[in-house]
């Protein structure tokens, strides 16, 4: 994909943030726009069938450099085209959380699920979540 | 008492459909929902049937929206909707949209039930105020004249996105389906049907009858039926598209002749049943965004057959309409936006009028301010050339060629 911005070989463990996916998932390394489609909506499923749940976080700085580097989106950009999904009826928002703590919970519980932290987050006695790394 | 009655009834309702919802695993229901109220206000004509030329607050909409999800491939929803715009709407609660949705694979899903059509852009989330760039859309495109034909329909169809590799995405969707007119009594159609008819009266397609004139008319949607396909560029924010849909509407009407003998004249009704056919209705739309920068252009032709074989009235018009948009993220709070949009109709058989009455130049420039995350403002001013689109029943004595409209409007959504 084609960026006017400049392109990195790896992202997520270079930025303010870790990208976490339960631990069910066989993945370690995932092309950022398989992970832009997930959170954008396109894709529902990942490679191996199982369905991709996207998880966002309410902290604003997490938030804005995660949705720059990966979606590709600002903040209202995104709000902007998951509420035209919701009011049209095409899908609801992924569900977000206040803290860094909640999110870990959920994607460790929830198969399939992707989201992400902030990258001075203690995943030590952390079970069921692995941190991933992004290739352009 | 009847009020706190009612209030426990309701309330009794509620529960009951949360216990029952809760058991069908449907736990995770959103509610959602929005208020926009606007003001317009124009120099000269009367505008989208409301009464302008003094100020009209006459255009508002609100919607609340259930949507539940049933396992990953599968969810619904509905959305009950109410507007008023000038005659049109009038507060009246619809059902915007309600259907369920299962998505077999992420190149193929199925949708059935009442569903916004997709064509252009912005049809879609045209009603929505807080996802429109500006207070109007460009009604070169977006005309609220014929919307209903465009805006949803019953029925079903097929959708997916599929990716093609180096060449970015693609996303398709197919439909079929009949739809509803909500005010077949009047509203635009009112203003449309006759302005077509009574041109194609006037220039002598019906014989010998020039006084003739169109009364009561009664409009009902038929078959819907087209397609949309959008690609999504290697180049990020670059897509175009391109949509087209066919549909079917009959109208009942009574024909008034003024029938002259000798020295009096007898005033004649008969009933007329017109079919109006929309063909090959086409809108090609190419946009790019990026972070701060929004720049969109769009075109849109159709084609209108009207017959009435028993008065042996049979008419073609075509119409064209294109737009171009910028808006420009100024900061997190303040976006500027505008467009130009120019309407044209080829209806040759409105021979009687001024020629500016089949176009409508619109150049618009306004201000969008985010005052918290749910509410926002928006205020544009409009520069207008033309009077197609404008409405005989508003304006009995005519259109100026040469107007100007301020629009303000502001929403709330959670």
């Amino acid at each position: 994909m084609l960026s006017l911005n400049c392109c990195f070989a790896s992202f997520g463990q270079n930025k303010n943030y870790k990208i976490i996916v339960n631990a069910g998932l066989p993945y370690e390394n995932i092309e950022r726009t398989v992970i832009q489609k997930i959170f954008l909506g396109k894709r529902t499923t990942w490679d191996n069938g199982s369905p991709a749940i996207p998880v966002t976080l309410n902290s604003r700085d997490v938030h804005a450099a995660f949705l720059n580097d990966i979606v590709k989106k600002s903040p209202d950009a995104f709000n902007s085209l998951w509420m035209s999904l919701l009011y049209t009826g095409r899908a609801t928002p992924p569900p977000s959380f206040a803290s860094d703590t909640e999110l870990l919970m959920y994607v460790a519980e929830t198969p399939g699920a992707v989201g992400y932290i902030e990258s001075t987050t203690s995943l030590e006695n952390v079970t069921g979540i692995r941190v991933i790394t992004v290739k352009d | 008492m009847r009020m706190l009655n009612r209030c426990i009834a309701v309330a009794g309702v509620f529960l009951q459909t949360s216990m029952s919802l809760a058991q069908l695993g449907l736990s995770n229901l959103q509610v959602h929902g929005f208020v926009s109220q606007g003001y317009m206000k124009t120099s000269d004509n009367n505008y989208l049937t409301m009464m302008t030329r003094n100020g009209s607050f006459e255009f508002n909409e609100a919607a609340v929206n259930f949507s539940f999800t049933l396992g990953p491939k599968l969810h619904g929803g509905i959305q009950l909707f109410s507007k008023d715009l000038g005659r049109e709407g009038n507060h009246n609660i619809i059902l915007d949209w309600g259907y369920g949705d299962y998505r077999w694979r992420d190149f193929l899903g199925i949708r059935l039930g009442r569903i916004k059509t997709p064509r252009g852009l912005y049809n879609e989330i045209r009603d929505i105020d807080v996802l429109r760039p500006t207070v109007l859309l460009p009604q070169s495109v977006y005309n609220e004249g014929i919307k209903d034909p465009a805006f949803a329909y019953q029925g079903g169809g097929l959708y997916g996105y599929v990716s093609i590799g180096a060449l970015g995405d693609l996303a398709y969707d197919a439909f079929a389906g009949t739809f509803n007119v909500p005010d077949p009594n009047g509203g635009y159609w009112d203003n449309n049907f006759r302005n077509m008819m009574q041109g194609a009266l006037r220039s002598g397609e019906f014989p010998a009858q020039p006084n003739a004139t169109i009364r009561n008319p009664f409009i009902r949607g038929n078959r819907l039926y087209g397609g949309a396909l959008k690609w999504e560029t290697p180049l990020e924010g670059l897509r175009f598209g391109g949509s087209i849909l066919y549909a079917d509407v009959d109208v009942e009407a009574e024909l008034e002749l003024i029938i002259p003998i000798q020295a009096i004249s007898i005033i004649r009704v008969m009933p007329m049943h017109t079919d109006v056919q929309i063909k090959n209705h086409i809108v090609g739309s190419c946009e790019y965004k990026n972070q701060r920068l929004t720049l969109a252009a769009e075109y849109q032709y159709e084609e209108r057959h009207i017959r009435e074989p028993e008065h042996m009235i049979s008419i073609r018009a075509d119409f064209k309409g294109w737009y171009t948009l910028g808006a420009y993220r100024i900061t997190d709070y303040l976006t500027l936006a505008g467009y130009y949009s120019v309407s044209e109709d080829d209806d040759d058989s409105i021979a009687e009028q001024p020629a500016y009455y089949g176009w409508l130049r619109d150049t618009a420039l306004g201000l969008n301010f985010r005052l918290t995350s749910s509410w926002i403002m928006k205020v544009e001013g409009h520069y207008m050339d033309g009077g197609y689109h404008l409405g005989v029943r508003e304006n009995p004595d005519g259109f100026e060629q040469y107007w100007y409209l301020l629009a303000v409007k502001t929403s709330f959504h959670f």
